[in-house]
């Protein structure tokens, strides 16, 4: 299955430090795998929980946020604001019984190129080994 | 807690009707907002009114809860404060609505006295329609004996059936016969026990005592209802079968209190799309249900206002398809709120979580990266 | 008298199979039908995988919604089209006429298929048991050409149960071989190319029979005994805060009516905000104000907007919450209106709705 499966995830980073992560891996030529689609925001803290709802309900089968370290939020505290509305989406599905592992939320700096390319590496492998998410085929949703 | 007695002769909503008289034509306020029997007969309504006689015959603590009274206060005061005092008259979890939507900017709590009471509960909305008759008498029945049977899943269990944020509550249980106690809560509470010559200066561990001992069986039935609903709703699965009824009315949202959007997000453009997108989505899953988005609408709106849920259940009496929103909103949140350490309604000073943060805080949701992946997915040029 | 080709199958396997043959032949790119949810409850669904034709439910007798509107929704005005079939009771249709002609939508490129109709129960009757219960004594109430006596009030007075602009047009009412027949009339070329290459015996007959005769004497005399039972002649304001006074005002009967299109409905704008001193002014003028205010102001202003297009349809009666007999009111008035205009709503494609147009010489009498 993990094998055969590719599965679909959409990376969403600030326009900032998450997108500065990206551009240094492609300065230094570093690879992530291809399933990963990247959608930039300008800040993390603007993406609402309907956002970060919509992917997992509608397709993805995971969704990985990055924005800049604590301190660090070119907006002060964009970061902050979303790491509450992560930890209220998780909160939500997990009281419900759903999955909240096909979310993570993980700071990458501007020049972490690694990081981000471990990220979406080390993404891709937890949702291959979870399998496909059972609500992107469902018709009952 | 302390507090004054007041009269209560003609049983309890007759006192609180008679206490309010006396206020207003006190001027302690100008006019009372307060539920009334509709003049069929058949259901009751909110009315806004400085007539002594109307609030005479007004019924204070009806046995169904049609509009939450937070949203009533809320088309009042929504634009400013309102032009004179007005007591609002108001359950528990009413009050606590309306210092959310306070927060929200939805009600202008400048110019409005609240006022509670001890509440025991609602019948089911479409019970209490199908025979108001036995609904009446059933309701007198619990403000006697204050069991559970008959009332609304989300009462059964509801914990802040008390005192809570408002300036003045009056305590219906362990009352002596014929009297009702008065608590004033915040200063403005006091201005008119004041101007009412009613000293509030008497410990009320009588009261008190059995609203612990009410508070016990709730918290008891509580942790019951929890295990039943878990068992009912939680995983993909269970989850999905209980909504596959919903009809997408959006009668939930309608009414609830703290959904006041005058668009919903989820009505909006926002989430159309052209034919071709909806032929993809029908194609990666076989079949796309219509209406559109049910479990995005209910986990979306969850997501917009459980932080400021108060369990009113409001939203569960309007579900024409017998859903168990109510619960289900409510135990969502319960953690949500946990998570925040926040009680909606509880304090009118506290910030909305969402509109605050700490430096220090939820690390479980940051996803820990400790050392160089070395995954097999790895590999780079 | 249209064409008519008759199979040798059961109404919903018939039309389940012409469905999926229609997918699969490639005249279509998916089909909108009723169709089971986790095979509880039952909704609009638009369905692309022939297998999941299975779980179709054609003529399954709820409503969840009006299909006209999910189905506005979906082939939305400024939306390219793209082929599609779709089964639609005859309100539901008539429902997505009027919204073709208000400009909500269209009509390229859609087979709309349709059926005579028994009427459907309660809505909320879905969530009560199992509603499967139901189904085997709707269906002989079909073959003896007979409603259903509890099936909702809206269902037991319509009179308009034979489809107008279907292209396919599927009997139901009065036949007593459904269960092994099932006959389409094709009433449009568009009708007749979906029927290309598809078995049966092919002939020639009118939808209407002494079945449906028979069934639409019943439902007008019902629809006058609900308006009398109403006392809709002669409610007057009394009248009207009797049946609206337990209205919760959670605009369930317009956000479900296929004809109130609004995004934004009006009496939900910020035009029908009060200022606070509004209240103060209602104070002094009369002795108490019901809040939120401006129960009957919805109510009739949603009459005033829609009525005229009214389908007697039914959704708004079935979700309200308090139960008040939306519908036969507003159906009531609608048909009132539409008399005025000589107008029934979804029936001519080419007739305008009364509001886009006025004429030089008519409603004369109005003027004093
Ligand atoms: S979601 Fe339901 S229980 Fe919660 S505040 Fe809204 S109406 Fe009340
Ligand atoms: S669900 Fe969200 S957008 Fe809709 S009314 Fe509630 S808070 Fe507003
Ligand atoms: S009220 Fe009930 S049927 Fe209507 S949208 Fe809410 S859950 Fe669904
Ligand atoms: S007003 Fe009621 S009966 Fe008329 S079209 Fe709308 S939902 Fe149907
Ligand atoms: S009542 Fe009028 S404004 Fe509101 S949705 Fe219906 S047609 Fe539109
Ligand atoms: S559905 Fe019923 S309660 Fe709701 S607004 Fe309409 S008439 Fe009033």
């Amino acid at each position: 299955m993990a094998e055969s499966f590719d599965p679909k995830i959409l990376y969403v980073m600030c326009g900032w430090c998450g997108t500065g992560g990206a551009e240094t891996a492609s300065a230094y030529g570093m690879y992530y795998p291809e399933n990963v689609r990247i959608f930039r925001v300008n800040c993390t803290g603007a993406l609402s929980t309907v956002h970060m709802l919509r992917p997992l309900l509608e397709g993805a089968d995971g969704l990985v946020i990055s924005g800049c370290h604590p301190g660090d939020c070119h907006y002060d505290d964009g970061n902050f604001m979303a790491r509450r509305k992560v930890a209220l989406v998780k909160t939500i599905l997990d009281s419900l019984g759903l999955d909240s592992d096909r979310l993570w939320f993980r700071y990458v700096a501007h020049g972490e190129a690694r990081r981000f390319v471990d990220t979406a590496a080390e993404f891709t492998d937890h949702i291959k080994s979870k399998g496909p998410n059972p609500l992107a085929t469902r018709s009952d949703t | 807690m302390k507090g004054g007695q007041v009269d209560a002769r003609g049983g309890i909503q007759a006192g609180i009707t008679s206490f309010l008289k006396e206020a207003l034509s006190k001027g302690c306020f100008d006019a009372v907002m307060i539920p009334t029997r509709v003049p069929a007969g058949d259901s009751f309504a909110w009315i806004l009114t400085d007539n002594e006689d109307l609030v005479a015959g007004a019924s204070p603590l009806p046995p169904v809860m049609p509009v939450q009274g937070a949203r009533a206060l809320s088309s009042i005061t929504k634009k400013g404060k309102a032009p004179a005092k007005i007591a609002a008259v108001m359950r528990p979890c009413e009050v606590r609505a309306a210092v959310e939507l306070g927060k929200l900017k939805q009600v202008d709590l400048a110019n409005v006295t609240l006022l509670s009471m001890d509440c025991p509960g609602v019948l089911e909305l479409s019970t209490y329609l199908s025979d108001p008759t036995k609904g009446d008498s059933e309701f007198s029945r619990l403000l006697d004996k204050w069991d559970a049977e008959s009332l609304r899943p989300v009462c059964r269990s509801c914990t802040h059936f008390s005192a809570t944020a408002s300036d003045i509550h009056l305590g219906l249980l362990g009352a002596q016969a014929e009297r009702l106690y008065v608590m004033p809560l915040t200063p403005e509470g006091s201005r008119v026990t004041d101007a009412l010559n009613i000293s509030a200066d008497q410990e009320l561990d009588s009261w008190q005592a059995k609203v612990d001992e009410v508070r016990q069986k709730r918290e008891e039935q509580r942790r019951k209802s929890e295990v039943e609903l878990k068992e009912r709703v939680e995983g993909t699965e269970k989850l999905l079968a209980t909504l596959s009824t919903c009809i997408g009315c959006r009668n939930c949202m309608r009414v609830c209190p703290i959904c006041y959007c005058r668009q919903c997000f989820f009505d909006s453009d926002a989430l159309e799309g052209e034919v071709a997108a909806h032929l993809s989505r029908a194609e990666r899953k076989g079949s796309l249900r219509f209406p559109l988005d049910t479990l995005l609408f209910h986990l979306g709106r969850m997501s917009h206002m459980s932080l400021s849920c108060v369990e009113c259940g409001t939203c569960e009496d309007a579900c024409p398809m017998s859903i168990p929103v109510g619960q289900i909103f409510s135990h969502v949140a319960r953690r949500t709120q946990e998570l925040f350490k926040y009680d909606p309604g509880k304090n009118r000073y506290e910030p909305l979580p969402l509109v605050t943060y700490e430096q220090d805080e939820l690390h479980d949701f940051e996803q820990p990266y400790v050392k160089t992946y070395s995954g097999k997915g790895a590999a780079d040029a | 008298m249209p064409k008519t080709l008759t199979v040798n199958r059961g109404a919903s396997d018939a039309v389940r199979a012409l469905l999926r043959s229609l997918i699969e032949g490639g005249k279509v790119e998916g089909v909108f039908t009723l169709a089971r949810v986790n095979n509880k409850g039952v909704g609009y669904a638009l369905i692309r995988d022939p297998e999941k034709i299975e779980q179709a439910e054609p003529f399954y007798p709820w409503m969840p919604s009006s299909g006209g509107k999910q189905l506005s929704r979906l082939v939305s005005l400024s939306r390219r089209p793209r082929p599609l079939a779709v089964v639609l009771r005859p309100c539901e249709l008539r429902a997505f006429v009027e919204l073709v002609k208000l400009e909500q939508c269209r009509r390229d490129k859609l087979v709309l298929i349709s059926s005579t109709c028994g009427g459907v129960y309660p809505v909320e009757t879905l969530s009560d048991g199992n509603p499967d219960d139901r189904v085997p004594r709707y269906w002989n109430g079909l073959k003896a050409g007979e409603g259903q006596p509890d099936a909702r009030d809206s269902c037991r007075a319509c009179k308009h149960f034979i489809p107008y602009n279907a292209d396919l047009t599927v009997a139901l009412v009065g036949c007593g071989d459904l269960d092994e027949k099932c006959t389409f009339f094709v009433n449009s070329e568009a009708g007749q190319a979906c029927l290309e290459g598809q078995g049966g015996v092919w002939g020639q007959s009118a939808v209407e029979t002494e079945a449906t005769e028979k069934l639409a004497a019943a439902r007008d005399a019902e629809r006058e005994r609900q308006r009398e039972e109403l006392h809709l002649g002669s409610l007057g304001i009394e009248g009207l805060v009797g049946i609206f006074g337990k209205c919760v005002g959670c605009r369930s009967c317009r956000e479900v009516c296929p004809i109130c299109y609004c995004t934004l409905c009006d009496f939900d704008s910020a035009k029908y905000e009060n200022e606070p001193a509004w209240f103060a002014r209602e104070l002094n003028s009369r002795k108490g104000v019901r809040v939120p205010p401006a129960t009957l102001l919805f109510q009739m202003g949603r009459m005033v907007h829609m009525s005229v297009s009214c389908v007697g349809c039914g959704m708004c009666s079935d979700v309200c919450p308090v139960n008040i007999p939306v519908a036969t009111l507003f159906s009531s008035v609608g048909e009132a209106n539409q008399k005025l205009f000589d107008y029934v709503p979804g029936k001519d494609e080419s007739q305008k709705p009364p509001f886009v147009k006025a004429e030089l010489n008519e409603l004369e009498n109005l003027t004093v």
